[in-house]
């Protein structure tokens, strides 16, 4: 089965994400990063990574002539990590969580934005930071990524 | 001996007792230490969880009793990281699940959300 451009993204992204399990290079070790079912599959942990697929967006203006035309889009993906520390710790790693969740994303340096050259650009946005009331704390780190496909096929990338 | 005492008392022996609503589930501290206490378990409906994107995550009423053997102490639990391990419908295989707030306690029972 061929998979989508979106969806090959998105396990470009995941697999960046899970390079941050059991890595000395990164100051918080994460536990599972995990993609949200429509059953609820998953449990609440401390230090887990949820990738969840936001927005869709289309970039008219980054669309290019052909036959078939190439057509551009910009997919957000909410990078959410849960963190409910010890009781007793006091500690707060919610900036360290941010941190490394950017410096897993842009890693290679100089060719992250291109998601293993499926796409032209990628930025990441404003953080969020979660409180639910009493129960995980965490913070959503949005990353947006333009990419191009054919009109016909959205398994054909268009760079 | 005291109503206080009885009421204590009667939380694990008749409250959670498990020839009646209460069900074996497993309590896992998050230092890694774990025991089999009783509990009953409210099996809720799915919950939105907006702060996360709309993910879905079960939700769990438990109630066991404040009861450092035969339940869980209301001063041993940690919100940041203990779970307890149960099916997550009846008759299916246990797994775990975090305790993500104490919703209600006295000296007798714990009321305990689980996701």
């Amino acid at each position: 089965m061929s998979l989508a451009i979106v969806e090959q993204i998105y396990e470009v992204l995941v697999d960046r994400l899970e390079a941050m399990r059991d890595n000395d290079a990164y100051d918080i070790g994460i536990v599972e990063v995990i993609r949200p079912t429509r059953v609820g599959e998953f449990t609440p942990r401390d230090r887990q990574v949820l990738v969840v697929q936001g927005d869709d967006e289309r970039v008219n203006e980054l669309d290019i002539p052909g036959n078939p035309p190439g057509i551009a889009r910009r997919q957000t993906f909410n990078v959410r990590c849960h963190l409910m520390p010890d009781e007793t710790s006091g500690e707060d790693v919610v900036n360290q969580a941010a941190a490394d969740i950017i410096k897993a994303i842009t890693t290679p340096n100089a060719t992250w934005h291109t998601m293993n050259g499926l796409a032209m650009d990628s930025e990441i946005g404003k953080f969020e930071y979660v409180n639910f009331d009493g129960g995980p704390d965490g913070v959503n780190v949005p990353v947006s990524v333009t990419y191009r496909v054919s009109e016909y096929s959205p398994f054909v990338s268009r760079i | 001996m005291t109503l206080k005492d009885t009421m204590q008392a009667d939380a694990s022996a008749v409250f959670c007792n498990t020839d009646d609503f209460a069900e074996a589930v497993t309590y896992h501290k998050r230092n890694g230490l774990s025991r089999s206490i009783n509990a009953v378990v409210q099996r809720e409906a799915f919950a939105i969880n907006p702060e996360d994107g709309d993910t879905i995550t079960p939700v769990f009423e438990v109630f066991v009793a404040n009861d450092s053997t035969k339940g869980i102490a209301s001063d041993e639990i940690n919100i940041g990281g203990d779970m307890l391990e149960f099916p997550q419908r009846v008759g299916q295989p246990k797994s775990r699940r975090s305790i993500v707030r104490i919703t209600q306690h006295d000296e007798g029972m714990l009321t305990l959300e689980c996701r």
